[in-house]
């Protein structure tokens, strides 16, 4: 019997991903492969421009396929993800619990307490009731943390998660995902251009849109 | 003041009528803005006009208030379907879905004015309300709105986290939740509703002004989403009601009384609730 460790919840299959642009098909990444398992921590290393956030977008269907299989092994509900650039206008008058609570928005009402607790394991429960815009890039992001762990999610998908952080909070970031990974009940799949980040997760160098490694 | 109730007594049916608009408008704008959609709401109201300036040009009887509503909805409906987004395969940016839609904006009233000019059929009601003065309002068209205006302010309730969702993180909503096509469908169907009715029963003045006035003047002394949205309700609310009194005692054009008092109720909230 596959124990829970084991158990595979993506599998992308020679996956070839880009962008259109009229009649020309531009590819980004080509023919990736690669499973991601549970309780396994993924980085996915590469300069700038080499294809990371392309993947990463590609994987959730938000740019067009070219070829290849993603096969999913845990329903959408169960996805915790972190874009690169937020998608949330600091200018709005949303608290960092509203933030939080929306990733899960059919439970609004009931979701308070859970959201405090999402921000306290991120060391942001004192900021719950500030205006997301009002918080410093690290305090953003990691709300943006609190809220894709927020639903107890079994893939967590980071694109840069350090991006524009300071070295605390990028090591802070760096420990709760460890800790998380250690603890076999999530697969993380994070990409960095960082060489020194997170040293302990298994990595895969993306040269030219192709897995080196 | 007998003078006052006599002309009130006359006008309780159109101030009931925007009241009740002045209930869902607003929350509807609050919404858009967070989606940085908040142009739909300037577009599409002449884009609805122009569609019911056309219609009577061409044939449609002024008087078949429900036909008129079905093409004017459909229009409105189509564009936003049609439109392209800022998430997904096919997404454009957000400065380029600007100037969509404020051409829209601009083609939508050319179309109104040009066919209301040179068409007879466009009757002295349709012209006033299309221009953004309230007129009548059939007992029928109030009981539809009022009994729409409850289960629009029940669901937003209970589905206001989904509301939120939708409009803080597209793009997240998209890759987590299943019934994501549901949602958008769903969002664009009730702006139709809403934007739809406003043209016809209070105006495209009223309509665009309750759709972004209160947003405008209130985001940035609100601290919370669910506060944002019943201080919204609560601007939008007391400034159609205030401003349609003030328009009955002074006799003058109510819609744009009414705009005037919108503002000024939105810059006392904002004076009251600080700057967050």
């Amino acid at each position: 019997m596959e124990s829970s460790a084991k158990k595979t919840i993506l599998d992308l299959n020679n996956a070839s991903f880009g962008y259109r642009s009229g009649r020309v098909q531009n590819t980004i990444v080509s023919q990736v492969s690669f499973s991601i398992s549970l309780g396994e921590f993924i980085l996915l290393v590469g300069p700038n421009g080499c294809g990371k956030s392309t993947l990463i977008r590609g994987i959730f269907n938000l740019v067009p396929s070219f070829g290849g299989s993603i096969t999913w092994h845990i329903p959408q509900s169960e996805i915790g993800y972190i874009p690169q650039e937020s998608n949330i206008d600091h200018d709005i008058p949303a608290t960092a619990l509203d933030v939080v609570c929306s990733a899960k928005p059919f439970a609004w009402s009931k979701t308070k307490l859970q959201g405090m607790a999402a921000l306290e394991s991120v060391g942001m429960e004192a900021h719950a009731h500030k205006r997301f815009g009002a918080l410093s890039g690290g305090q953003k992001r990691r709300t943006l943390l609190a809220r894709a762990l927020f639903g107890k999610p079994r893939l967590l998908v980071l694109d840069e998660p350090t991006v524009n952080t300071d070295m605390e909070t990028a090591e802070n970031i760096e420990k709760i995902l460890v800790d998380l990974s250690s603890r076999n009940e999530v697969a993380i799949l994070a990409t960095t251009h960082s060489q020194n980040w997170a040293s302990m997760a298994k990595r895969y160098h993306l040269e030219g849109g192709r897995i080196r490694g | 003041m007998d003078e006052f109730l006599f002309t009130l007594s006359f006008s309780i049916v159109p101030l009931i009528t925007v009241n009740l608009f002045a209930l869902v408008a607003p929350p509807l704008g609050a919404t858009l803005s967070l989606r940085n959609e908040i142009l739909l709401g300037i577009a599409l109201p002449p884009v609805g006009s122009a569609v019911i300036a056309g219609a009577i040009f061409f044939g449609v009887s002024p008087d078949a208030i429900v036909l008129l509503y079905l093409l004017a909805a459909i229009s409105i409906f189509l564009v936003m379907i049609v439109l392209p987004l800022n998430v997904g395969k096919k997404r454009i940016s957000l400065r380029r879905r600007e100037l969509i839609l404020a051409a829209l904006f601009c083609i939508g009233n050319t179309l109104v004015m040009v066919l209301m000019s040179i068409s007879p059929r466009v009757e002295a009601h349709f012209r006033n309300l299309l221009q953004g003065e309230l007129l009548a309002v059939t007992g029928i068209e109030l009981t539809a709105t009022a009994i729409l205006t409850i289960i629009l302010i029940v669901f937003g309730f209970l589905f206001r986290g989904v509301i939120y969702g939708y409009s803080l993180d597209e793009e997240g909503l998209r890759i987590t939740e299943k019934s994501y096509t549901t949602i958008t469908l769903s969002f664009r169907a009730v702006a139709t509703l809403v934007i739809t009715g406003g043209i016809i029963l209070i105006g495209p003045l009223l309509t665009t002004s309750l759709l972004i006035v209160p947003a405008f003047l209130t985001e940035r002394s609100c601290r919370g989403l669910d506060r944002f949205m019943v201080v919204v309700m609560g601007v939008g609310f007391f400034g159609s009601l205030l401003g349609f009194l003030l328009a009955v005692v002074t006799d003058l054009p109510p819609a744009p009384v009414s705009v005037c008092v919108i503002i000024a109720v939105g810059y006392i909230s904002q004076l009251l609730f600080g700057r967050q």
